[in-house]
């Protein structure tokens, strides 16, 4: 059976559709159609993009009410609604915070309690007026500013995998830069898709895999993206609650329905620390969690903590301690 | 050259070149003069502007969304034969009513405006009905699918007084707009050649699930509904060489052909084709689906130096080696591309660079600006609604562009030089 692979450039990475099916050239036609959703998204989400719908907002909301897509407003309110959920560990108001840490700008800077806490003034679900019956978004002060990081990618792949089962396409992984995938059905032949979890101490090695189908997975670690300040080593993911890097985890998977949704989640997991994260998982029987703690290093084999998860973990090389594994 | 002397001559541009009859449209100079972010006035002081839209697929659902955006605007309708694209439309139009008859849509009453966001060979219908039907209109390019009926449309504007704009963004871009008061400023001098394409790689063909909607849905395929890739894509570029070297052909050739996707479509996969303009200059344009370098950018070639747009609304400015050093030049941006040194076209700031340093006020960096073509085109076409205002690219635009377009295709179809005469541009 023909297996087609489809990548496009988007959203800072490179998004990738590889799809099973009787015909390639339908395949292809119908990938390259559903990564048109990436282009659509980032037209609408991207802050970078000045003239995007965010872009706009962000230029033009501390100055006057803005009105925006429904579409917007919706999504807005999802990932609003996921922020309450986690207690505000996950905030599309975050932004300064990454600019004041020099995550956007890829260099670290530590910076000081009085500019940390002027520009926690600026960040919080209260600093946006939303007007329903208007259709406008006002911000309370100058410097809010919105940025839905993973979430949009997470958008981007659901509605993709979203357009392929329009297509009629029963089988189908998609990703966008690896952080997030979603399994759309089973390859032939299987029963799931299977789908590795990276060690988060070690490059290009894999921690284990996870089966998945008709269901997402995203990890957040801190291996994405670090950083060191005068010998004071912290991550890219920013507690918005605390205005300080997180610590305490080295990478959460999160597995559910929505790839917007467990992308959001894996950010605030990994924010919110080990015993929070584990609290959170147990009220919620239908996500899937691989939770990491620090130390996972080169020397440290990591502790795994499962929920709700089928997961096999990867055999571990010979003269190595075993690793604990805690299912919880 | 001081701030005062340097503001006058901007105004003077814009008054200047709207003695000519070469007006920028309103939300453009705006934007162009960096007062695109003040507050707009209170929506309740603004007169509703209620749209109908017909055609909610991709292209429209793109345009709804800059209409949504806009103070006062209401889409109370809206209008698609294809049940997915109707529901896709009306996440966007909330609370409008939906239609799978554009004619039961024009007999509302509460309508200012209509948008037309068809098959090509549906726009000339459907805009004459609306225009009859006292709406003003807004069409997707290209304005009609032959030239007898870009001349009904015509006609029926002067009939109704309603006005028709015609959806070539580019119109509307402060980018573009720079670029002719650059071009206008003698920087490249006296244009001789344009080089134009729009190569891509890919089928142009959609997935269709149920066979039977093969042709409403690639309908860009097939004769019957469309033109092609000079009808589809060309148009936009082809509407930008008329405007900026304020001319029209008097001649063309081409070369196209099947010859990559045969999968039974009837449109050219590849066209080559080369316009004369008047004194002898010559637009040669390409459109590819096999091979995207070069993606889509016009370069306009001048005794003096290149101007090349591209499709981001980026730019640069190359000059002839032979040329004198432009004024604005020391202040611009410049970049090597290609072992030649570029100054980088930026609205806000390439000519302006030397009055944003000595001004306190925040500049607008056009690069930066928040409005994209699409929202200016539409912000436009609202306040020429509530102004019933000309728009600037107005059916006679669309007309002229449709023309050239059109028999561009004929001297491909036939294989011949075909030459225009003054009344193929009349109505």
């Amino acid at each position: 059976m023909p297996i087609v692979r489809v990548t496009r450039p988007g959203m800072g990475t490179e998004f990738e559709v590889i799809a099973c099916g009787a015909v390639a050239s339908y395949l292809e036609d119908a990938a390259e159609q559903a990564l048109d959703e990436v282009e659509r998204l980032e037209a609408l989400l991207s802050h970078y993009r000045p003239a995007s719908d965010i872009g706009d907002l962000n230029a033009r909301a501390a100055i006057e009410p803005v009105r925006v897509d429904p579409r917007l407003l919706a999504i807005l309110e999802r990932a609003l609604a996921i922020g309450e959920a986690t207690g505000g560990a996950f905030d599309i108001t975050a932004g300064p915070l990454l600019r004041l840490w020099g995550i956007y700008q890829r260099q670290g800077r530590w910076p000081s309690p009085e500019e940390i806490r002027e520009t926690l003034a600026v960040v919080g679900r209260h600093n946006l007026v939303i007007d329903r019956e208007a259709g406008t978004i006002r911000y309370r002060r100058p410097g809010v500013e919105l940025n839905l990081g993973a979430f949009g990618k997470g958008l981007a792949i659901d509605a993709v995998a979203e357009t392929l089962r329009e297509l009629g396409i029963t089988a189908a992984l998609i990703h966008g830069g690896t952080s997030s995938v979603y399994a759309l059905g089973a390859p032939p032949g299987a029963e799931a898709w299977a789908v590795g979890i990276r060690h988060p101490g070690r490059p290009g090695e894999r921690l284990g895999r996870v089966r998945l189908r008709d269901r997402a997975l995203s990890t957040s670690g801190n291996y994405e993206q670090s950083f060191e300040v005068e010998g004071r080593r912290f991550g890219h993911l920013i507690d918005p609650r605390t205005g300080y890097p997180a610590r305490g985890v080295a990478s959460v998977s999160v597995a559910g329905a929505s790839a917007a949704e467990t992308d959001a989640l894996s950010t605030a997991l990994f924010v919110m620390g080990v015993a929070a994260a584990k609290e959170f998982g147990a009220r919620r029987p239908d996500l899937g969690l691989v939770i990491v703690p620090e130390p996972a290093d080169e020397r440290h084999a990591p502790e795994t903590i499962t929920l709700d998860i089928e997961w096999e973990r990867e055999a571990t090389a010979a003269g190595e301690p075993p690793a604990p594994e805690v299912q919880a | 050259m001081n701030l005062e002397q340097q503001t006058v001559t901007r105004r003077a541009l814009v008054t200047g070149a709207a003695a000519m009859g070469l007006a920028v449209p309103p939300a453009v100079a705006r934007a162009m003069q960096g007062q695109q972010n003040p507050p707009s006035p209170p929506e309740r002081n603004l007169p509703p502007v209620h749209i109908g839209f017909i055609g909610t697929g991709v292209q429209g659902q793109f345009d709804m969304n800059r209409l949504v955006r806009i103070p006062g605007v209401k889409i109370v309708a809206t209008c698609d034969i294809y049940e997915p694209n109707l529901k896709k439309g009306l996440e966007i139009a909330r609370g409008a009513q939906g239609y799978d008859d554009y004619r039961r849509l024009l007999e509302r009453r509460d309508l200012h405006a209509v948008c037309i966001a068809t098959p090509l060979h549906l726009h000339a219908r459907m805009a004459i009905d609306a225009l009859e039907a006292g709406k003003h209109v807004f069409v997707e390019k290209m304005m009609a699918y032959s030239i007898e009926e870009a001349r009904q449309m015509v006609r029926a504007v002067r009939r109704t007084g309603k006005f028709v704009q015609v959806g070539h963004q580019r119109r509307y871009s402060i980018h573009y707009h720079h670029a002719l008061d650059l071009i206008r400023k003698d920087s490249i001098g006296q244009i001789t050649h344009v080089r134009a394409q729009w190569n891509r790689n890919g089928s142009w063909r959609r997935a269709v699930p149920d066979p039977k909607y093969e042709r409403l849905i690639n309908w860009r395929l097939y004769k019957a509904s469309s033109q092609g890739l000079m009808a589809e894509l060309g148009s936009h570029q082809i509407d930008v060489c008329n405007w900026f070297l304020n001319s029209l052909p008097v001649a063309v050739v081409g070369i196209g052909g099947i010859d990559y996707y045969k999968d039974g479509r009837e449109v050219y996969d590849n066209v080559q084709v080369i316009y004369e303009y008047a004194n002898g200059v010559k637009v040669t344009y390409q459109s590819l689906t096999t091979n995207a370098f070069d993606d889509c950018s016009e370069q306009f070639m001048g005794k003096k130096g290149t101007l090349i747009m591209r499709l981001n609304g980026s730019g640069e400015l190359y000059r002839e080696r032979s040329a004198e050093e432009l004024d604005f030049a020391r202040f611009a941006r410049r970049q090597t591309i290609g072992g030649r040194e570029a100054i980088v076209l930026d609205a806000g700031a390439t000519t302006q660079q030397d009055k944003r340093e000595r001004t306190a006020g925040v500049p607008l960096a056009s690069s930066g600006a928040s409005k994209d073509d699409y929202f200016l085109e539409f912000e436009d076409f609202i306040a020429c609604v509530r102004e019933n205002r000309k728009p600037f690219c107005d059916v006679e635009v669309g007309f002229k562009d449709t023309v050239c377009i059109l028999k561009a295709n004929e001297a491909m179809e036939k294989g011949i030089k075909v030459t225009f005469k003054p009344e193929d541009f009349q109505v």
